[in-house]
């Protein structure tokens, strides 16, 4: 590959719009090529001066939390102590015994103590095993679980891309308010307002007693229609049976106790 | 130490060190802004969360590798943050996620709501005087541009979506990216 054919290639190496095959020909001469570095370190500044077009958004607070928490464990890690030096530090005292006790004695004792050494290390080599099964058990444990969770959310996505693919659906987008900024939702519903399937984004992930409850409103009147739980990336969503002809809005709260309603919307959305 | 008035460098220097606080003040300057980016790309606050999690994570393991000569460390940054957040956009392609794709279509999103250091300041000016130097592009270079860029799509997909020929997406993004370099010169001369 030559200077032209980079120079042919640079925006679009910068903006990522490369083939993978034509990305990996640029990166490969641009490990000899000082000249198309140079270059390409222009594209890549406009490039990155993109991403600043998008206005900044505060994190949830507890991101940099998890952040640092996971880059704590390798310093925590590093600075343990082997194992083997609590074995090591036995093996000193044994050699000042021999020093005093006479030779056939010495042979015995070193003997047996090598044997003691032999029986420690040996238990010490249990105690670590038995320690690193215990992790991995907790580590199937906690795959299992993800599995299953990943699972579920699957088949959550297949239902709710079936009935997104159904022909004439209504879609409507759903308001939120000071209670939730960051949620979105939609509402799909069929053409006769039947059923309607609700699918929120952006809401904080629900505890096991405090689900989210979708209630219709009109002239006064209030009926529950379900409730739904959000996962920790803020997904929820709820297939309503029943219809919504009689009624003039859909609201979503966050509810402590069934069957009450005293928390204010987190979503809503006009039904005519 | 106070941390927060160091130098982009100075802070990749205690990172190698495997300086925590390095990590924490680097992710307090751009946290904000990766977050922003990452957020328009995918428009979902949890596969945002990973996104900027990972990339701060990189930054830690692989602070060594970063090369003040080839560039700043925000286009690092802001480079990982890109490559992951389209790599996580092609994946949903590719599983047909419609209902996601809809959303993320729709979704709103709230703005940062305060604005108190100084280079978050900075940041924000720059990004007006990107957002106004892309406003100055021809629609249809802005339009290939923007595709590739926040939408992940490679020259030939975009030439597919909009049914031109390859040759004429690649003229139009050589020519966009060209006057978004002068555009970008004057306006930070001006500024």
């Amino acid at each position: 590959m030559t200077h032209s054919h980079i120079e042919d290639l640079a925006e679009a190496y910068a903006l990522g719009a490369l083939e993978a095959e034509e990305r990996l020909m640029v990166e490969g001469h641009l490990e000899t090529c000082s000249e198309c570095t140079s270059l390409l370190r222009e594209h890549l500044e406009v490039a990155a001066s993109l991403a600043l077009a998008v206005p900044p958004m505060n994190p949830p607070h507890h991101l940099r939390g998890r952040i640092m928490d996971q880059i704590a464990p390798e310093e925590q890690a590093a600075m343990e102590p082997e194992p083997a030096a609590a074995v090591r530090s036995g093996g000193s005292k044994t050699r000042w015994v021999i020093s005093i006790a006479s030779v056939a004695a010495s042979v015995m004792i070193v003997f047996l103590g090598g044997i003691g050494v032999l029986v420690l290390s040996q238990q010490s080599q249990v105690h670590d095993l038995q320690g690193q099964i215990g992790d991995m058990e907790l580590l199937i444990d906690e795959e299992r679980s993800t599995s299953q969770e990943l699972r579920d959310r699957l088949n959550e996505q297949r239902l709710a891309t079936w009935i997104a693919a159904l022909p004439g659906l209504e879609a409507k987008s759903m308001d939120n308010t000071e209670e939730a900024p960051l949620a979105a939702g939609m509402l799909l519903a069929d053409p006769g307002k039947r059923w309607a399937f609700i699918v929120a984004q952006g809401l904080e992930a629900s505890m096991e007693n405090e689900p989210y409850h979708v209630w219709l409103v009109n002239n006064g009147t209030l009926v529950n229609v379900g409730r739904f739980s959000v996962d920790e990336s803020g997904y929820g969503q709820l297939f309503i049976r029943q219809s919504l002809q009689d009624f003039a809005w859909l609201g979503v709260t966050r509810e402590p106790l069934p069957g009450t309603v005293e928390s204010p919307a987190v979503l809503g959305v006009s039904l005519k | 130490m106070s941390y927060e008035h160091l130098e982009d460098e100075q802070l990749v220097t205690l990172i190698i060190q495997q300086d925590q606080r390095g990590l924490g003040a680097l992710y307090d300057r751009y946290g904000k802004a990766v977050f922003g980016f990452v957020y328009h790309l995918l428009g979902d606050i949890g596969h945002t969360e990973e996104v900027v999690q990972e990339v701060f994570l990189r930054v830690w393991l692989r602070a060594s590798t970063y090369r003040p000569e080839r560039g700043k460390l925000q286009t690092w940054i802001m480079s990982m943050a890109h490559h992951r957040a389209v790599d996580e956009l092609r994946k949903r392609r590719r599983l047909q996620d419609i209902l996601e794709t809809e959303a993320r279509l729709t979704l709103m999103y709230s703005r940062a709501q305060e604005d108190t250091a100084a280079k978050e300041a900075e940041q924000r000016e720059e990004g007006a005087a990107v957002r106004k130097a892309l406003q100055s592009l021809p629609e249809e270079q802005r339009q290939v541009i923007q595709m590739s860029y926040y939408e992940g799509y490679s020259q030939s997909e975009i030439a597919e979506l909009l049914q031109h020929p390859l040759g004429t997406v690649k003229t139009r993004m050589r020519l966009g990216m060209q006057k978004l370099k002068t555009a970008l010169a004057s306006l930070q001369e001006i500024t």
